[in-house]
């Protein structure tokens, strides 16, 4: 994880896999975070696994963020988490594009 | 064979039929989502019919194809040429299956080994045939595929994840049912302040439309439905309408007025949001199932019912009606004899009646010619690369209307006459480039209605017909003598002569001499007519004229010392008194001066040798045959006559200038005339 401080966003690097075995480690890592009213930029590119654990996960995180007048930015989302987002139905909860310009 | 099986036959035909449309689409525009999806429906449907009827292995063999289609809509499969021709000929294989619900071995062979091909083309890892009990659920899936709005919706257990419930998997379920809408949020149960990462608080909305039965999605939650909370309803098309909608389709308000009053005032979503009911991501989430819910409707929007009715009793109602025509007139005549007012009240409500049973039974038999059209796209597809040429098929008209009994007897001559253009008409792509033209050639196929008639006419833009070389043929074959004088367009029409041909080459398409003179007699036929007109290094245009029907004509009734004839009304332009003074002869061609033009005429009685006196002021019927105007003289012009056409038995053959007959009302017979080759007779 690294936190960026900078005056704009946070910027928070998800591990390799977001599943049910990793979200609680990583929630706990979210909650120590400060300054989530600059908003956060969570980095994915490292992701190759995802679940239903994990993808319920970043909604959280963005409801949370919100919560507070922050908001949720996702860098360089790799495949993996690009189709299960489409088959969610979230691509334009975290506005993504099919093709990919929204990196 | 049974019934249920010819049936299935005859849907399978249609259904491979819409599936070579698709793919010959698809060759231009290989994203075509409406043809990708009417591909897949030809093969889904085709399979589950097979299953019912005792095919299974046709049955087991396009569960392949439409697996294909599905992973092509899908997007995971990209259409390429060489996968386009595999299902081409995966079409034909088909065709060959249909013929026996066990096929020979070689047939299953040829299966295998088709489905092979697939697996490699695509990558697939088992191209063995689906095993028979795999199949055995799939027999159940009806024939027609009527397609179904549900709305799922689910919220797993809080438990769900720990429990090792992923609905992800389940997602992926849904969607492979059919076409799904999906949105997946955190519900009530989720609180800012009190997350937790290993609890389940998601819900799911699924818009699903598919052909699958409610017990196909139940089946998704098969191993969670007594403990997640899941909703499946079946949402009824019509209950999604907005009043607003229906006042504008009712016309009880225009939609720029609906508009104005609605932009007058805020969204209901915005003032929700602003009330603070709901938030601005479920009204968003609301909007996208509204969108799914419309776009569902357009695309569900239900087709005219139609029922499959066997050919013979389409001819058998045609018969009927024509019996009724020709007993109508029967009563109309007794009208006028006895002059009884409620008589002549009565026949004539009947009139109308029969009338309007005539033109529905007429309307029932009329098919789009574009149904024939589709079937020579794979023609000239497939011919263009044996010949090795390149040439684009144009069509227009698809719409045009003909009767079936018409239209499938055309198919033929048809063929034959586009298989003439593609061999000898358009040249080899270098030639083309040599004589300035572009490398690709253009077949246009066109039809058109014009005064009751069909007009179908086949251009290309190749070598054209040489009339000298026809000349020579015609005088070494002895068909004309060097001192006659002929026309190019008369030329032309000795290429319709049994065996000739100027073809250089034989080829396994076309040139053996045998088919243009079956192509005329076929065109005769049907009461229609063939003409040629070429220039050489332009192209070849051959231009048919048929009738609508070969059942009933309006037509107008004519007589010549008591005998009775009828011409088709609608070739009718006028009619005028001739009196002595009026006609002039030139070259033997009987002439008269209407409107300031001379107009040839035949004299009716002079042509069918008809005895009697001649009336001293007769009648002249102007007709227009083509662009050209004639005269038809007769004694009397009788009037307006609905005609039921009757063959003309073996005692007419050879007759020529005559249609068929119509029995009248009094029970007498009227020969219909056939103007085209009466007009004939005065050209030559």
């Amino acid at each position: 994880m690294s936190d960026a401080k900078s005056t704009t966003a946070l910027e928070f690097q998800v591990p390799r896999t977001l599943t049910i075995y990793d979200v609680l480690q990583l929630d706990k890592e979210f909650v120590s975070l400060t300054g989530l009213d600059r908003g956060l930029s969570l980095n994915l590119s490292k992701v190759e696994e995802i679940d239903g654990a994990g993808l319920q996960w970043l909604l959280a995180v963005k409801a949370r963020v919100e919560a507070v007048g922050g908001a949720l930015q996702l860098l360089q989302t790799p495949e993996a988490v690009r189709a299960v987002a489409e088959l969610a139905g979230v691509m334009q909860t975290f506005k993504l594009t099919v093709e990919g310009s929204d990196e | 064979m049974n019934d249920a099986v010819d049936t299935f036959r005859q849907e399978a035909a249609e259904h491979l039929a819409t599936l070579e449309e698709a793919l010959l689409e698809l060759e231009q525009h290989p994203h075509d989502e409406e043809q990708i999806g009417a591909a897949f429906r030809a093969m889904h449907t085709i399979k589950g019919a097979a299953g019912m009827v005792g095919f299974d292995h046709l049955s087991g063999f396009t569960h392949h194809l439409e697996t294909f289609f599905d992973e092509v809509r899908a997007g995971r499969i990209e259409l390429s040429r060489n996968l386009i021709n595999l299902v081409l000929e995966a079409k034909d294989h088909i065709e060959q299956l249909l013929e026996t619900p066990e096929p020979s071995a070689q047939l299953k062979v040829m299966s295998e080994a088709r489905i092979k091909q697939f697996a490699e083309a695509c990558h697939w890892d088992s191209p063995a045939l689906p095993e028979q009990e795999k199949r055995g659920s799939e027999k159940k899936g009806d024939a027609a595929v009527t397609e179904n709005l549900y709305r799922v919706d689910f919220h797993p257990l809080e438990s769900a994840f720990t429990d090792g419930f992923d609905f992800i998997p389940l997602l992926r379920e849904l969607s492979g049912l059919g076409t799904a809408y999906i949105a997946t949020f955190l519900d009530k149960r989720f609180k800012t302040t009190s997350y937790n990462a290993e609890t389940c608080y998601i819900g799911v909305t699924v818009l699903l439309t598919t052909s699958k039965p409610q017990s196909a999605i139940e089946d998704v939650f098969f191993f969670v439905s007594d403990d997640w909370e899941i909703q499946i309803a079946s949402l009824d098309h019509d209950e999604a309408c907005l009043l607003g909608e229906l006042l504008v389709e009712n016309g009880a308000v225009s939609i720029a007025e609906m508009e104005a009053l609605l932009s007058q005032r805020p969204r209901t979503g915005e003032l929700m949001v602003e009330s603070g009911l709901v938030k601005a991501e479920e009204v968003e989430r609301a909007l996208g199932e509204q969108q799914h819910i419309r776009q569902q409707q357009k695309k569900s929007a239900p087709p005219d019912q139609s029922i499959r009715v066997p050919q013979h009793k389409l001819d058998m109602l045609m018969d009927q009606v024509g019996e009724l025509v020709i007993l109508q007139a029967r009563l109309d005549q007794l009208a006028i004899d006895i002059a009884e007012e409620q008589v002549a009240s009565l026949a004539e409500e009947l009139d109308r009646l029969v009338g309007e049973l005539r033109d529905t039974a007429f309307d029932i038999r009329m098919l789009p010619i574009g149904s024939t059209f589709g079937r020579f796209r794979r023609l000239v597809r497939d011919l263009t690369r044996e010949l090795g040429k390149d040439v684009v098929l144009e069509t227009e008209g698809a719409e045009t209307e003909l009767d079936k009994v018409v239209l499938d007897r055309l198919a033929d001559p048809l063929v034959h006459l586009l298989r003439n253009s593609l061999d000898h008409g358009i040249e080899m792509p270098d030639v083309r480039e040599a004589a300035g033209k572009p490398r690709a050639g253009h077949l246009h196929l066109e039809a058109t209605q014009h005064q009751g008639h069909i007009l179908i006419s086949i251009r290309d833009d190749g070598a054209g017909i040489d009339p000298e070389k026809i000349r020579a043929k015609a005088l070494e074959r002895g068909l004309i003598k060097a001192s006659d004088n002929h026309d190019h367009q008369s030329l032309f029409q000795l290429i319709f002569e049994p065996g000739f041909s100027t073809a250089q080459k034989v080829t396994d398409v076309s040139g053996r001499g045998v088919g243009m003179d079956v192509v005329k007699r076929s065109i005769e036929s049907l009461q229609g007519r063939v003409y040629i007109d070429s220039r050489v290094g332009v192209g070849t245009t051959v231009k048919i004229s048929l009738p609508m029907t070969l059942a009933i004509i309006d037509g107008l009734m004519v007589a010549v010392s008591g005998e009775r004839y009828v011409l088709p009304l609608n070739t009718v332009e006028e009619c005028i008194e001739l009196e002595s003074g009026q006609t002039m002869l030139e070259n033997g061609v009987l002439l008269i001066k209407h409107r300031d033009q001379l107009v040839p005429c035949l004299n009716l009685r002079e042509c069918f040798k008809v005895h009697g006196r001649c009336p001293e002021i007769e009648q002249t019927v102007i007709v227009r045959v083509g662009d050209d105007l004639f005269g038809v003289v007769v004694d009397e012009v009788i009037g307006h006559f609905q005609t039921v056409i009757k063959n003309l038995g073996r005692l007419y053959q050879g007759v020529s200038g005559l249609m068929g007959a119509t029995i009248m009302g009094d029970g007498r017979i009227a020969m219909i005339l056939d103007l085209p080759e009466l007009v004939e007779e005065i050209r030559r």
